[in-house]
């Protein structure tokens, strides 16, 4: 009898044991920070690519372009060349480098302030950062100042267009 | 005449159980939070994404990845085409269209998940230094396959 008392006593000490999770929370608490620590994050930011162009020649009712266009062809980051069309008839035309791009795209939109579209082609060996920088200089805001989130930033283009996709 | 009181053998026993849990749950969300989340994607294999100052934040839940290394093309989660240098071998292209990339239009459409998602936004996360015309041959053939919502992705951050 003392023996199967002896036998119950130690049963019921065994199942009143808790199971030890300190261990368990020191590695959990070991992983996050690992976690954090090996995650290489960047903030995406993204550009539409207007495959299909959303205001490709605006044609009114009497056939007349609303809007000029500005057609941009890239040979190299060096070599630029630039053309404005309406009603498709060059109206101007000059060649630059992608360092001085932005300023003249900034006073071709002055000279045109109706100018909304860009449309990039790109000859030769021209990188995804060279086509990026185009992209961030035409989405640049009008005027300097305007920085605040929380209104609606109007930028040299409202329309960028990588136009010789479908062009082979 | 009085009896002392013994005084309970009183053990702190701090409950563990549910502090575990909660980390549990921290772990498990913090995994699934970098796989989903469209503005924060961990890039591996060295891919260095162009800064740009004026590009916006995605608002839409609905990305699919395309990730353009000068070593691969990988979509979602899976490599599906090997490059040389960011330049597409041309076994991998159209017999009679030379910009369309047939092998990832194959390996797209015949995925019968990829094919559902014509309507999610397609951001192509390409390296700085990859070719524009693998840039635009990709481009090119998502759109030839169906899948019109491509944006271009860049970062705010130095890589």
């Amino acid at each position: 009898m003392k023996t199967l008392k002896g036998l119950n006593r130690k049963r019921k000490q065994i199942e009143n044991k808790d199971l030890d999770l300190a261990p368990m929370l020191s590695l959990m608490i070991a992983i996050i920070p690992v976690i954090l620590a090996s995650a290489v994050l960047f903030k995406i930011r993204i550009f539409d690519s207007s495959v299909f162009p959303a205001s490709d020649k605006v044609i009114q009712s009497d056939g007349a372009q609303e809007f000029p266009i500005t057609y941009l062809e890239i040979t190299d980051s060096n070599q630029i060349k630039i053309e404005v069309k309406k009603n498709d008839k060059s109206i101007f035309e000059t060649s630059t480098s992608l360092a001085q791009l932005q300023p003249l795209l900034k006073n071709l939109k002055l000279k045109y302030p109706d100018m909304k579209s860009l449309k990039i082609e790109s000859k030769g060996d021209v990188s995804y950062k060279d086509i990026i920088k185009v992209f961030d200089m035409a989405k640049s805001p009008l005027q300097s100042g305007s920085e605040s989130k929380e209104t609606l930033i109007e930028t040299l283009f409202d329309d960028v267009t990588l136009e010789d996709i479908f062009k082979g | 005449m009085f009896k002392r009181r013994k005084k309970k053998n009183s053990e702190v026993v701090i409950q563990l159980t549910a502090l575990v849990d909660a980390f549990t749950i921290l772990v498990v969300f913090f995994l699934l939070q970098y796989s989903t989340s469209p503005e924060n994607i961990e890039l591996k294999d060295k891919v260095n994404l162009p800064l740009a100052e004026n590009a916006y934040a995605t608002e839409s839940q609905d990305n699919i990845s395309v990730i353009i290394s000068s070593n691969f093309i990988q979509v979602g989660d899976e490599k599906l085409l090997l490059l040389q240098d960011g330049k597409i071998a041309s076994n991998l292209m159209h017999e009679d269209d030379s910009e369309f990339i047939s092998g990832l239009h194959d390996k797209i459409t015949k995925d019968e998940e990829l094919s559902e998602k014509k309507e999610f936004q397609w951001v192509l996360l390409a390296d700085e230094k990859v070719p524009y015309e693998t840039i635009k041959k990709t481009i090119y053939t998502l759109a030839i396959s169906g899948f019109t919502k491509i944006k271009l992705a860049s970062t705010t951050e130095g890589n």
